[in-house]
C-alpha cells in the first residue's frame, strides 16, 4: 500500500467516524486526561483521514477527535490520505487500532470475518491461519479464538453483542464465557459425542445453568474438559463419566464443580502425585552419596522415608 | 446515543440528571456534548438555558474531575452567566479522602454537585453558583476583618452565595449604616457633632447623618462619601431579568457592591481611630 498525504486543518463537522472502526469507548478518566492534555499543550499529532466525496473519515485518532468535540474546537489538524479499498481500510483499522485500543475479542471476530471473505475474494482461496495473521498483525492464537467466535451459532453471537454493548457492571456474558464453554464442548464431542447429540440445547442449558449461578465461574468449563477426557487418563469407566456428563447437561441444578468432585477430582489428584512420584524417582537415582553431605538435603529425604514408612504401614 | 465522548457507564447518570434539571430549572435540554459559546474551549456533556443563564451539566466519574478547573476559567474569562454543575456516581471509585477534597473544591468553585445512585436515586449536594457572581470564600479574607461584624459579614456571605446575592449586598450595607450610626451617636454625645439631625431618632435618614458628619468633620470624607453611596445604591430598585445579558450585567454589579462593601467595613477600624482631633472611636454594630 502506498499513500499520498497532505496535512490540511479540516472544519470538525465535515468529519465522520470510520464505519470499521467498532464504537470503542474509552475509559473516562483516559479522555479527560487527553482533554487536558490538548487543551494545555495542543494537538501533537494529527490524526489520519481520507476525503470521501465532500466529507472525511477517520482512519488514526478517533480519540483526538472526540476530544476536539469536546473542546469545542472548530478545526482539527489532519493528514489527509488517499482513500484505501475496503479490504486496505479494514486491515489498516486492524493494524492501527485493535492492538494499541484493545478491541475486544468478539469486535477482533466479526472483522476477521469479514477480513476471510475479502482475502478470499481477493486471492481466490481462503487464507491460512499465518496469512491472517501476517496481514491483520493479530496472534494465531487470537485468531483461533476468533474462529471459536466466528462459529457460533448467530442467536449465541446476538447474545453476546447485546451484551457487550452494555456498561461493564452489566455485562453478563464475556467471550471468555464462550470460547471456555466452547473448548470444552469441543472437548466433549470428541469423546463423547452421543452426550451433545443436540448441541444447541446443550448450550442453552449451560447458559441457563450459568445465569442461574449453578455454574458460578467460566473456568468450570476447563473441569468439564477433565471430565471428559477421563477415560483416556484415568482408570474410570466410561459409562460413569458419560452418565455423569448427561446429568450435566439435563436441565436440573446439576453443578459441573459438583460432578467434577464426586467423579474424577480425586483420580486426578492421585495422579499429579503419582507423576511427581515418578519424577522424584527419577531425581533420587541420579543422587550419589556425595550429594548426602548437604545436611538440607539429607534431612528433607529422612524426613520424606519416615512419611512414606508410615503410610505403608498404616 | 446522544453521547460519543462520555462512557456509557455514565450515561444513565447522565440523562436521570438531565431530567432532574429540565424539572429544577424549567428548562429543555436538547444539546448534548454540544458548544455553548463559540469563544469557550468546552462543550459540557448537556446544558440547557433560563432566562438568566446558562445550565451547564458535566457528567464524570467524580465530584472535580481534572479537566474541570480550566473549563471554570475559561468561563468566567468571558463573563458568560454560567451555572455549571457536576454529575458523578454515588458509588464512586476514589478514596474517601480524595472525594472530600474534590467536593471541597467543587464548592470552592461554586460549582454544583448532584451524585446519582446506581437505583437511580439522585442527590442534590449544593446548587451551583452563578460563575460572574461568585466570590471564593478565601478571597473575602473574613479573618481580616474586626471581630464586632466578622460573624454578620459570614452571614451576609452565606446569603449572597445561596441564591440572593442582591440581600446579600443589602445585609453588608446595614451593618455599614449601623456602625456610623453609632459613629455619630457617640460624636454627639462627645460634642464633636454639633450641627444636625439627631442619629438616636430612629427615622434619621442616613444620608442626613454622613452629611451633618462631613460637616462636623467627624472622620474621612472620602470614606463617608463611599459610605453614603454604597448605601444609596443598595437600595436602587432590581430590574427584571429576561436576558444573558441582562443578567451578566446584573451579577457583576451584585459581585462589584459586595466586594465594595467589604472594602467599606475593613476600612472602618483604621479610620475610626483617626477621627476628630486624633479621637479614636468605638466600633458598636447596634
Amino acid at each position: 500500500m502506498s499513500y499520498k498525504a497532505d496535512l490540511k486543518n479540516i472544519p470538525i463537522e465535515l468529519i465522520d467516524r470510520n464505519p470499521e472502526n467498532p464504537r470503542i469507548f474509552f475509559r473516562q478518566e483516559e479522555m479527560e486526561q487527553l482533554y487536558v492534555s490538548i487543551k494545555n499543550k495542543g494537538l501533537l499529532q494529527p490524526i489520519a483521514v481520507y476525503k470521501d466525496k465532500d466529507r472525511y473519515v477517520i482512519l488514526d485518532g478517533e480519540r483526538r477527535y472526540k476530544t476536539f468535540l469536546k473542546l469545542n474546537y472548530p478545526t482539527i489538524p489532519a493528514i489527509i490520505q488517499d482513500k484505501p479499498s475496503v479490504l486496505d481500510n479494514l486491515l489498516l483499522m486492524f493494524n492501527i487500532h485493535s492492538t494499541r485500543e484493545q478491541w475486544d475479542i468478539f469486535t477482533i471476530a466479526m472483522k476477521i470475518e469479514r477480513v476471510l471473505l475479502l482475502l478470499k475474494d481477493n486471492n481466490g482461496k481462503e487464507p491460512t491461519e499465518i496469512e491472517l495473521s501476517e496481514e491483520t498483525g493479530m496472534t494465531r492464537g487470537v485468531i483461533r479464538r476468533c474462529k471459536m467466535i466466528i462459529a457460533l451459532p448467530e442467536r449465541f453471537k446476538e447474545m453476546l453483542r447485546i451484551d457487550l454493548e452494555k456498561p461493564k457492571k452489566e455485562q453478563v456474558f464475556s467471550e471468555d464465557f464462550f470460547l471456555e464453554m466452547e473448548n470444552s464442548l469441543r472437548a466433549v464431542g470428541n469423546n463423547f459425542p452421543e452426550t451433545i447429540s443436540n448441541i444447541d440445547k446443550v448450550r442453552d442449558v449451560l447458559i441457563k445453568k450459568y445465569l442461574s449461578k449453578i455454574i458460578n465461574n467460566v473456568t468450570d468449563f476447563r473441569k468439564l474438559t477433565k471430565i471428559a477426557t477421563a477415560p483416556n487418563k484415568l482408570e474410570i469407566p466410561r459409562s460413569k463419566i458419560e452418565q455423569s456428563l448427561n446429568s450435566i447437561f439435563a436441565d436440573n441444578s446439576i453443578s459441573i464443580e459438583n460432578v467434577y468432585r464426586e467423579t474424577v477430582e480425586s483420580l486426578y489428584g492421585d495422579r499429579v502425585i503419582t507423576n511427581n512420584a515418578n519424577n522424584f524417582l527419577v531425581k533420587l537415582e541420579l543422587l550419589s552419596k556425595q550429594d548426602l553431605y548437604d545436611n538440607d538435603l539429607r534431612d528433607a529425604l529422612i524426613r520424606i522415608k519416615n512419611q512414606i514408612e508410615n503410610l505403608i504401614k498404616d | 446515543m446522544p453521547y460519543s465522548f462520555l462512557h456509557p457507564d455514565l450515561h444513565s447518570i447522565a440523562n436521570i440528571t438531565k431530567t432532574r434539571l429540565e424539572q429544577k430549572y424549567n428548562i429543555r435540554i436538547t444539546d448534548f456534548e454540544k458548544g455553548f459559546e463559540s469563544n469557550v474551549e468546552y462543550s459540557p456533556t448537556f446544558f440547557g438555558k433560563t432566562n438568566s443563564h446558562y445550565i451547564l451539566c458535566e457528567v464524570s466519574t467524580r465530584p472535580f474531575p481534572i479537566q474541570i478547573k480550566s473549563i471554570y476559567a475559561d468561563i468566567q474569562n468571558q463573563n458568560i452567566p454560567v451555572k455549571l454543575i457536576v454529575a458523578y456516581p454515588d458509588e464512586i471509585q476514589i478514596s474517601a479522602r480524595d472525594l472530600q477534597t474534590d467536593i471541597t473544591n467543587a464548592k470552592n468553585f461554586g460549582i454544583g454537585l448532584i451524585s446519582v445512585k446506581s437505583n437511580g436515586t439522585l442527590t442534590i449536594h449544593s446548587d451551583p453558583i452563578s460563575i460572574p457572581l461568585f466570590l471564593p470564600q478565601a478571597s473575602i479574607g473574613l479573618n481580616t476583618f474586626h471581630s464586632k461584624f466578622k460573624h454578620l459579614i459570614e452571614d451576609a456571605y452565606s446569603v449572597y452565595s445561596n441564591g440572593n446575592p442582591k440581600h446579600g449586598v443589602q445585609e453588608l450595607g446595614q451593618i455599614i449604616e449601623q456602625v456610623i450610626r453609632n459613629l455619630a451617636i457617640q460624636a454627639r454625645r462627645l460634642g464633636h457633632y454639633t450641627n444636625g439631625v439627631d442619629p438616636n431618632l430612629p427615622g434619621s435618614p442616613f444620608a442626613t447623618i454622613i452629611d451633618n458628619l462631613i460637616a462636623n468633620g467627624i472622620i474621612n470624607v472620602a470614606f463617608l462619601n463611599r459610605a453614603r453611596a454604597y448605601a444609596e445604591d443598595r437600595n436602587g430598585a432590581s430590574h427584571r431579568i429576561n436576558s444573558l445579558k441582562k443578567s451578566l450585567i446584573q451579577e457583576q454589579k451584585y459581585k462589584l457592591d459586595f466586594q465594595t462593601g467589604l472594602r467599606i467595613l475593613s476600612e472602618i477600624p483604621n479610620i475610626f481611630s483617626n477621627g476628630k482631633n486624633n479621637f479614636k472611636y468605638k466600633i458598636v454594630v447596634i
